[in-house]
């Protein structure tokens, strides 16, 4: 029984990790949506986005820190587009796919050398501010201790997910880049540069994955080595939701944050990280086009 | 309006198009006809960009145009229904007429694109019910609706049409071809490809006969449609007094 009475504290945890995949999801999905890669250096934007984020608030207020941990997951998609668009002409999708694992590698060899390799605190959005470290604000709910934290991470989730969802259905912009992946030589002679699209598609991933990276440091601290775990069971999350799919990525990441955090709480706590992997396996085994996913029809 | 000056196109090695010249002028219709593998769709693909020439010029409008990107001559009023048509398929038919104004609606900072839907949906009634449906649920005739009114959203001044007849039922054609007819009202610089070479003669002003990779024959459309080797070669007629 005192295992059970866990289970509402563990749902909460295991809420805020699957927001954050989801939020990664979603950064998958866009430059999915638009390129058809699968970018692997998703989860080094929340990196840097958690690293700028902590660096910076020990000198500036978070007026300064928020704006640039995001400008610099923006201009670090705009680069790692570059080097996807050098060779876009003649390589191949799996070769870019590549390119972004060794981008991924990178980004978090030279967060290493800038940051070194401890956990930065950082403090919470809205704590009480008292002496030395600020304290989060924390709330009860059904047997379990909620931070005001937490609650902040799913409201940007919800903010993010609406307002890509807007995006891609209704603005000019957004269909564009749904039909830079449709169908590019369409998109072209329609007139959209397939090149901005591609480039915008990364600014636009990694800003995201940023915000999500300075949202989440509170919770979890920053770290040059968060990003590893966090693009691969964001890219679960994209994969089970049906690639290419917001809704799916989202409901897919959140839940898979939540039964990694029953199994560890209640199960086997050494095996958590690999609870992602084996729903992966099982679903693709099972349903290949993904939860939500269509059948693959067009690829 | 249009202008090719001894163009050459390469895929590789394969040389394609063995230096072509050929015009269309302002508010013409002109017909550039063949056999398959002579040489039209590239043709096509090397005026809107898509593809690169070896050598020898494009112009539009005086200026050379030769190598320029596909996006960047849709805003110069150069447009093309490609050949396979190339929709968006997993988009709405009224996101694909919107992202056919793409360039406008982002030149002009405002999405006026009511008038010309209106315009779209007058000469394609069909393509008005079918607005919320996914492109590739269409039909093939359909589709080839949507791909030509999705380029006449971008206000074409000289419109490339690649085998709007391809695949389709003749009642269909007939529809398509009215269309095609009606756009020379308007003023639009039409070349088309084609093989149904009776059709695009009936609507044509001019055409070129194509073979491998040359221009072998031109004149005004009525002139070819007499001319007894096109009907031999194209138009299925004449055969009777051979066999005879």
């Amino acid at each position: 029984m005192d295992q059970l009475s866990q289970i509402p504290q563990l749902i909460v945890t295991g809420m805020t990790a699957g927001c954050i995949y989801a939020i990664v999801a979603v950064g998958f999905t866009i430059i999915y949506n638009t390129t058809g890669v699968i970018n692997f250096a998703q989860g080094e934007f929340v990196m840097i986005g958690a690293m700028v984020a902590a660096v910076l608030m020990a000198k500036f207020s978070f007026l300064v820190a928020f704006p640039a941990a995001v400008l610099a997951g923006c201009l670090v998609g705009a680069v790692l587009a570059g080097f996807v668009l050098i060779p876009l002409k003649r390589a191949a999708v799996l070769t870019l796919i590549i390119i972004t694992i060794g981008a991924s590698i990178a980004m978090q060899g030279i967060a290493q050398f800038l940051w070194g390799e401890t956990a930065i605190p950082v403090p919470p959005f809205t704590g009480i501010p008292g002496e030395g470290f600020v304290e989060d604000r924390s709330f009860h709910l059904l047997g379990a201790v909620i931070r005001a934290q937490e609650l902040w991470v799913v409201a940007v989730t919800a903010l993010i997910v609406i307002g890509m969802t807007l995006f891609f259905r209704y603005t000019l912009i957004g269909q564009a880049m749904r039909a830079c992946e449709t169908n590019p030589a369409g998109a072209r002679l329609v007139g959209i540069s397939v090149r901005r699209m591609v480039v915008l598609s990364f600014v636009m991933a990694a800003g995201l994955g940023a915000l999500a990276g300075l949202t989440v440091s509170p919770v979890f601290y920053a770290r040059v080595n968060m990003g590893t775990a966090l693009g691969l069971k964001g890219f679960c999350a994209a994969v089970l939701g049906g690639l290419g799919n917001f809704s799916g990525g989202i409901i897919a990441g959140i839940v898979l944050g939540i039964v990694e955090s029953l199994t560890g709480g209640l199960l086997w706590s050494d095996y958590k990280d690999a609870v992602a992997f084996v729903i992966l396996l099982a679903i693709l085994l099972i349903r290949p086009e993904g939860l939500l996913g269509r059948k693959a029809d067009q690829k | 309006m249009l202008r090719l000056e001894s163009v050459v196109t390469c895929y590789g090695k394969i040389v394609a198009l063995r230096g072509i010249s050929l015009h269309v002028d302002r508010g013409e219709i002109v017909a550039l006809v063949g056999p398959n593998g002579a040489g039209k769709t590239t043709a096509l693909n090397t005026i809107s960009g898509v593809l690169g020439p070896r050598s020898g010029r494009v112009f539009l409008d005086g200026a050379e145009i030769s190598g320029a990107a596909a996006e960047s001559l849709v805003p110069r009023g150069l447009v093309q229904v490609p050949e396979g048509r190339q929709l968006f398929s997993t988009m709405s038919v009224r996101e694909n007429l919107i992202l056919g104004s793409y360039r406008r609606s982002r030149a002009e900072k405002k999405r006026d694109t009511a008038e010309d839907m209106g315009r779209v949906f007058a000469m394609f009634p069909v393509l008005k019910e079918r607005q919320p449906q996914l492109a590739g649920t269409l039909s093939g005739g359909e589709q080839q609706m949507l791909a030509i009114g999705r380029a006449l959203m971008a206000r074409p001044r000289v419109l490339l049409l690649d085998e709007p007849s391809m695949g389709l039922a003749p009642l269909v054609v007939r529809d398509i071809f009215r269309a095609i007819g009606e756009l020379r009202k308007d003023g639009t610089t039409v070349l088309l490809v084609e093989q149904n070479v009776k059709a695009a003669l009936r609507i044509a002003k001019r055409a070129y006969v194509m073979e491998t990779g040359r221009i072998v024959m031109e004149g005004s459309a009525d002139e070819l449609a007499r001319n007894p080797e096109i009907q031999r070669a194209y138009l299925g007629q004449g055969y009777r007094q051979i066999m005879e």
